[in-house]
């Protein structure tokens, strides 16, 4: 009885880690801007801590379960269950969510600020498409983004309706579409390529379908669109 | 002693069938009814979840119509965490339990404990009517503003929401305040305050929990009720109303509500590894302080819930923090119960089994969430599969498997017979397997991208694969949950005969007959330590003087110390309760058909019902010894 629970359990913890590892490195989460390369080494950072962590409480704990009984034990005392507390429940995870509440702000510190030269595009949320406007070039688009890289782009976010998310996975966190309320979140040094966001808030039947195409190409290549469009280049 | 139990007997038990069915206010017959009640909606929920599952198992495929899946994960969610997880722990184990492990013979305010029944079972059925009528809620558990107001859910679908959830607010403010009064002033003598049962200071926090948390989602639904009843435009930003406001009083509500199902789990939990280690629990008074500090700090969180909705950046690090401090009395808690195992003798029997399944998947979710409470990586995981990974390892992890095993645990004091291991075995490492298989990959499929609320996903390689392996999970917890079911059935049938305390358990409860009598203790017994059964109180030490016996009597005790003060009558069956009850229901259905005649016949019934509860008996009901 003693033994199999043991290598079942062990079993366990090392496919779920090991899966888990191996797929979130697999690099499915492939983060293209600066934004989004802070988040990603936010959540290594975090996912390594949260390992460690893991391994040492399940190992507590199967050495509580499957110590050897004989003789008195060293939980006995109330000093080293008092010491074992304070250490293990109290003292060590403060440290280590000091350490990451500090990483954490300062990454807010550069989720980026508006400047000279940035583009700005307003993005409004319909049931269930996404308007794009480009007032500084009047042009608009809909379901799609074309933004140049290596630049600064401010979305400026508005609903018609009811509430919306904007979220490119591979280009920044999550920012929601209010009615009533102006967001915004600003996107820094994105590389090319194309990805596609969802909407993340559920919004009603059309939720899932919601998407939007953001393309990201040279200044030349969106100078090129702009001008198609009809729009006046800067 | 033939001659008390005989008089105990004829004061306690109902007089006829009908009365002990519609009429009964014994709180252990209360107690199973909710227990019954809320597995039967656990197993709805259960359902709609399958359904869920098979409609994502492949990418693409029309298991089910969009609209369907929209009402299917709504009802998962409202059933779930409202006719299910609340009312089970609260209502069945609290009631249950409570009353047989601070050695008294009922809850303070029976009737209203029978009230509070009905309550929830009438509001059940009314959101379920929602079915029949072929309106069913579609806009998510947390029903956001303006999605959920008139212009975009005209029809009645979200009113039977709105009112089903202000109806059976009444049922869980009615047990909590009920709760409150039992635990402090009907201890068996001297049971102080630092003498008892960690279940019973995980119901005692959570109540007081309930009484703060449950108002503002009440007024969340009343006010969205007005929007929709009576067009006004609270949550209308068209005419001056706030979407936000929605957000900010269902979750001043709803993040305490998750501690509101998880801490009587957690007192599940030390009670059960007290027992099955054999040994007195390490860090009581610290369990004790971190039930109540988590309880508090869950009402400085809310705002963990609404990170992406553009709040100033101080703000959202403001509640960071406070999130995170939350995961200090929980690493507390999981230390408290590592250094008990350590240093006790272990007893493998299924109810450890689930509650070290809990020990690992809590510790998971506990993890991820702070994880998520990290501001910038919640911008990037909130909405996606990510946080239904973190909630299902929290609430399947930290209030499912807590529950199955005070099932194995408990069922052999409600039933008089044990359950069986073998089969316990399976049903434990079926649904262990089951819930690491259903949720872990969605953390790796919100990594990927792959949103919240979605019927279904553009086919890759990486989420086909998961999403099948979540769908096997869900099915090898569902034969989990069949395995259960055979269990108990056997056990009912050619179960062992469990004896009055099987486990060789601490605590009171195991003091009485397996099932108990209706009177529970012949002689209230007097509490002189934590676990009573374990040090004095073996045969004839230590025993109170019994009550009378000709009346319904218990001692009411001192709030801290619990030294006897007065000796109170209580009230027998009625059926006041259930009337009291049915005419609120009626006045619920009366206003949402908007049929007049029904309302106003509904509200004069129960007026007169209450009436009736109200008028003052014609003798003293306390007497003093
Ligand atoms: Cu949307």
């Amino acid at each position: 009885m003693t033994k199999r629970p043991i290598l079942r359990i062990a079993t366990i913890v090392l496919v779920v880690l090991a899966t888990g590892l191996a797929t979130a490195c697999t690099g499915e989460y492939n983060p293209k801007s600066n934004q989004a390369n802070d988040i990603a080494s936010l959540w290594w950072v975090m996912l390594i801590l949260a390992c460690a962590v893991f391994a040492v409480v399940i190992g507590l704990a199967a050495w509580a379960l499957f110590r050897p009984r004989k003789g008195p034990s060293t939980m006995d005392k109330p000093r080293s269950q008092f010491a074992f507390l304070l250490v293990g429940g109290a003292v060590i995870p403060l440290l280590i969510l000091a350490a990451v509440f500090g990483y954490s702000l300062d990454v807010m510190g550069h989720t980026g600020s508006d400047q000279s030269g940035q583009l700005v595009v307003h993005v409004t949320g319909h049931q269930w498409w996404y308007d794009v406007e480009y007032p500084q070039q009047s042009v608009s688009a809909t379901n799609v983004m074309y933004l140049p890289a290596h630049r600064q782009v401010k979305i400026i976010l508005n609903s018609a309706d009811v509430i919306h998310s904007f979220w490119v996975p591979e280009l920044n966190g999550k920012t929601d579409i209010i009615p009533g309320v102006t967001n915004h979140l600003y996107i820094t040094d994105p590389q090319p390529g194309t990805y596609i966001g969802h909407c993340a808030e559920f919004c009603g039947i059309g939720h899932t379908a919601m998407q939007i195409k953001v393309v990201v190409e040279s200044q030349d290549a969106f100078d090129r669109w702009v001008a198609n469009q009809g729009g006046k280049s800067q | 002693m033939t001659f008390a139990a005989d008089r105990l007997t004829r004061a306690w038990t109902p007089p006829n069938f009908i009365s002990s069915v519609i009429g009964s206010v014994d709180h252990k017959q209360i107690g199973l009814r909710y227990i019954v009640t809320a597995l039967i909606f656990f197993c709805e929920a259960g359902m709609a979840g399958m359904v869920a599952r098979i409609q994502l198992s492949r990418p693409g495929i029309d298991f089910v119509s969009p609209s369907h899946y929209d009402e299917i994960f709504t009802f998962h969610g409202t059933v779930a965490i409202f006719l299910f997880a609340t009312p089970i722990v609260l209502g069945g184990f609290g009631n249950y339990l409570v009353p047989l492990m601070l050695g008294t013979r009922d809850m303070a305010f029976p009737r209203l404990n029978a009230f509070s029944y009905w309550i929830y079972l009438f509001s059940g059925i009314l959101l379920y009517g929602s079915f029949f009528t072929g309106s069913t809620p579609d806009t998510g558990w947390f029903a956001y503003a303006p999605l959920s107001g008139p212009q975009y859910s005209p029809g009645l679908n979200l009113d039977f929401w709105g009112l089903g959830l202000v109806f059976l607010g009444i049922s869980t403010t009615v047990s909590g305040g009920n709760f409150i009064v039992t635990i402090f002033r009907l201890r068996a003598p001297g049971m102080s305050i630092n003498r008892m049962p960690l279940f019973v200071w995980g119901i005692l926090v959570t109540s007081f929990a309930v009484l703060f948390a449950l108002p503002s989602l009440s007024l969340a639904a009343l006010l969205l009720e007005f929007d929709r009843l009576g067009g006004t435009s609270f949550f209308d930003p068209t005419r001056g109303g706030s979407v936000l406001l929605w957000q900010h009083l269902f979750w001043v509500f709803g993040h305490p509500e998750v501690y509101i199902m998880f801490l009587p789990a957690v007192g599940i939990v030390s009670t059960i590894i007290t027992t099955f280690s054999q040994t007195r629990v390490v860090g009581y008074l610290i369990l004790v302080l971190a039930s109540v500090s988590i309880a508090f700090l869950s009402f400085g969180v809310w705002v963990h819930h609404m990170f992406a909705t553009g709040l100033p950046p101080v703000a959202l690090n403001f509640f960071a923090a406070a999130g995170m401090v939350i995961s200090i009395p929980s690493g507390l808690q999981f230390f408290a119960w590592i250094a008990t195992l350590w240093k006790g003798n272990i007893l493998w029997r299924t109810p450890l089994l689930f509650i070290l399944g809990f020990v690992f998947t809590l510790l998971i979710g506990g993890l991820t969430g702070v994880m998520v409470s990290v501001v910038p990586f919640d911008f990037q995981v909130t909405d996606t599969q990510f946080i239904v990974a973190h909630l299902h390892y929290v609430l399947v992890g930290g209030v499912v498997m807590p529950l199955f095993a005070g099932l194995y645990y408990w069922i052999p004091k409600m039933t008089g017979k044990m359950m069986g291991e073998s089969l316990g075995k399976w049903n434990f490492w079926l649904f262990f397997i089951g819930v690491q298989l259903a949720f872990f990959p969605m953390h790796i499929t919100g990594m990927m991208g792959m949103p919240r609320r979605v019927y279904t996903y553009m086919s890759t390689p990486g989420l086909d694969t998961m999403n099948m392996i979540e769908t096997v999970g869900a099915f090898m917890q569902l034969v989990a949950v069949l395995i259960f079911i055979v269990n108990f059935a056997k056990s009912m049938l050619f179960g062992e005969e469990a004896g009055n305390n099987p486990w060789n358990a601490g605590t009171l409860e195991w003091a009485t007959q397996s099932p108990p009598e209706d009177y529970n203790f012949r002689k209230i017994p007097i509490v002189r330590s934590r676990d009573p059964l374990w040090t004095e109180l073996e045969e004839s030490a230590a025993i109170a003087e019994p009550t009378a016996g000709v009346e319904r009597e218990i001692y009411q005790t001192t709030a801290l110390a619990a030294k006897p003060e007065a000796l109170i009558r209580m009230p027998g069956e009625s059926y006041l309760p259930f009337l009291a009850a049915l005419s609120i229901a009626l006045l619920f259905v009366g206003v949402l058909l908007g049929v007049l005649p029904l309302t106003i016949a509904a509200a004069v019934c129960g007026f007169a019902v209450f009436g009736a509860w109200f008028w003052p008996e014609p003798e003293a009901s306390e007497v003093t010894p």
